[in-house]
């Protein structure tokens, strides 16, 4: 058996560090509190030493995106009420939109999908389903290559799939999805024949080579965040 | 509604082949759908809106949860595609983080309720399915984030949403289960609708162009392409219209003035939206240093400015506020029964003519009402 050599939180408590931080940056309502939280996610990102130029490379584009969202809260919506109402309403914005994809990038860069999946089956999910995830993201790396491989084709035969008309979502369903669901239906057959060849699914139950530890420490962090989530949504 | 799967005496919802399926899908589709928001965000620069016209593409999100929830044939498939296919975006960089993992589901999950009573869903069911699956995420990000925008904005949104779900969701995916079903690739329950694969350019069933029904359906399936495009032609034509007579500002470049204080609608004054109140006085500036001889201005009553604002019941004075700090203070009451006192138009700025009143009273330069 192979534990996960990492030291840190299981991804279960990851997770649900998540989802109520997601929780809180939904119910802030002051700018001040939707700062707070920024900081704390940007010192979580320190703590996990990501250097700052890659995070701002990663996320400049969101960051250009909450621009947007707060000038348009600003000239777009709530038109005839005062500036400064229009200004808070956009910072509400924009903030609450940064703090949960920055919240969501600290889970993402810290956590494999392979751990959360063993996690949750070690939690009870029948394997089969948890599996699922494990195939799902093993997909990912070939899917992305036919795909861009497909995107690329389909340009060089001056099929408009990269032009923001309707015409050229017509040609992305037409000329990309249809490909791509072709191939990844052609894996289909083979990896459950393979799957099933070894037995998949013969017993209820299985052991892992890998497992992904829950520390008792994972427990009471999970509990305190759950209650400091619940305290701070019902205050504020 | 077909049995599940049966291994050493136990039995299985899904088989080993419908999660393999199912996770291979929502992959290709999780995979895709970077691409898909890349050109969503472009549509929205291409119409000059933040966001809204992105919805075109909506329905290309859900085509996956269709095309796997009638390739397995049983309810819930739609479901775990959707939170299979929300995760994948999420692990893989989605511009949306955790809420699309949510929003994946609900579509995932609404596929799966829409197209509960069917094992091979007719072509109407599955373009009702896609267009409410597709439209819920308007629902869930307005949910999530309150945007505030007007009502009117959002049904449009769900509009596009809907009818991009109706075609990519369901009409759509139809063609493509054709296609993979001619060519043998996956096998349907019997009882299959007739396919639409001959529209999208590639040939069903194998032989099939041997048989009489093949035009015909040619014909018929290119009269569906006409009526389709047509009524997503009339929607975003309609559409455009609404947004830009209803919802978009123009960047107004004249004079505005804020009135604000103790009223129930604050709002931002701007002479063009007054033209049918404007009233011409004859008034004589009078002031300690400065005299001008009576002279007519055309303006609009104060009085009228601030009916619009809806005073408190409490209000009792008014301050006029000029933007180099100057301001003069007046009864609210005498103001309301005065239609002489106007706010005129004085090249990029605005000035109040408070006839019948000293010098000291006309503001130049207004850019704030003040009710106290």
């Amino acid at each position: 058996m192979i534990t996960c050599p990492k030291p840190g939180l299981n991804p279960l408590s990851k997770l649900v560090l998540l989802v109520s931080f997601c929780v809180l940056a939904l119910r802030a309502e002051s700018p001040g509190q939707a700062a707070a939280l920024c900081a704390a996610v940007l010192l979580g990102h320190a703590v996990t030493g990501l250097p700052p130029a890659i995070l701002w490379r990663r996320l400049r584009g969101i960051a250009v995106f909450a621009l947007v969202l707060f000038l348009s809260q600003l000239f777009l919506t709530g038109v005839g009420a005062p500036w400064g109402v229009r200004a808070a309403s956009g910072v509400r914005m924009a903030t609450r939109f940064l703090n949960i994809i920055l919240g969501s990038h600290l889970f993402v860069s810290t956590t494999p999908a392979e751990d959360l999946a063993y996690a949750l089956m070690h939690l009870g999910l029948p394997y089969r389903y948890g599996f699922t995830l494990l195939v799902a993201m093993r997909f990912v790396p070939y899917f992305r290559l036919q795909s861009n491989t497909v995107l690329q084709a389909q340009m060089v035969r001056g099929i408009g799939v990269d032009r923001p008309s309707l015409k050229g979502v017509w040609c992305v369903a037409r000329y990309t999805l249809v490909p791509l669901v072709v191939t990844a239906l052609g894996r289909v057959e083979s990896l459950a024949i393979s799957m099933e060849g070894r037995c998949f699914g013969l017993h209820p139950r299985r052991t892992f080579l890998r497992t992904v530890p829950f520390r008792p420490a994972d427990a009471v962090i999970m509990a305190a965040v759950i209650a400091v989530a619940a305290a701070a949504a019902a205050m504020f | 509604m077909a049995s599940g799967a049966t291994v050493k005496g136990r039995r299985y919802y899904f088989r080993t082949r419908d999660l393999v399926l199912i996770s291979a899908v929502s992959s290709a589709g999780g995979v895709l759908s970077t691409y898909v928001g890349y050109l969503g965000n472009l549509l929205n620069k291409a119409f000059g809106v933040p966001f809204g016209a992105g919805q075109w593409m909506a329905g290309l999100h859900v085509f996956w949860f269709v095309l796997v929830r009638v390739a397995v044939g049983r309810t819930g498939a739609g479901t775990l595609a959707g939170v299979l296919k929300g995760t994948v975006e999420m692990f893989t960089g989605s511009t949306h983080g955790l809420p699309i993992v949510l929003i994946s589901t609900i579509e995932g999950l609404l596929v799966d309720l829409a197209l509960l009573p069917f094992t091979r869903p007719p072509l109407a069911a599955l373009c009702i399915a896609g267009g409410i699956a597709a439209a819920s995420n308007v629902v869930v990000f307005q949910a999530l984030y309150f945007s505030g925008v007007s009502w009117g904005y959002l049904a449009l949104m769900i509009l596009f949403a809907f009818g991009s779900g109706i075609v990519f969701g369901g009409y759509f995916a139809d063609g493509v289960l054709g296609i993979v079903e001619g060519a043998r690739i996956l096998r349907l329950k019997p009882g299959a609708p007739p396919s639409w694969a001959a529209h999208l350019g590639v040939s069903g069933r194998p032989g099939r162009a041997e048989h009489t029904g093949h035009v015909g359906r040619a014909r018929r399936s290119s009269k569906i392409h006409l009526a389709v495009t047509l009524l997503m032609g009339v929607a975003l034509a309609g559409g455009a219209v609404y947004y830009y007579t209803e919802v978009f500002e123009p960047f107004w470049k004249g004079p505005t003035c804020t009135v604000e204080g103790k009223v129930a609608n604050p709002y931002v004054y701007r002479p063009v939206d007054f033209g049918d109140e404007v009233v011409t006085v004859t008034a004589e500036l009078k002031g300690q240093v400065t005299y001008r001889p009576p002279a007519d201005y055309t303006g609009v009553p104060l009085a009228r400015i601030l009916e619009r604002a809806h005073p408190d019941a409490s209000a009792t004075r008014v301050r006029v506020l000029a933007s180099d700090g100057y301001e003069a203070e007046f009864d609210l009451g005498d103001i309301m029964e005065d239609r002489t006192l106007i706010l005129i138009r004085e090249g990029e700025n605005l000035r109040l003519i408070a006839a019948g009143y000293e010098g000291g009273y006309w503001v130049r330069m207004v850019t704030r009402v003040v009710v106290q």
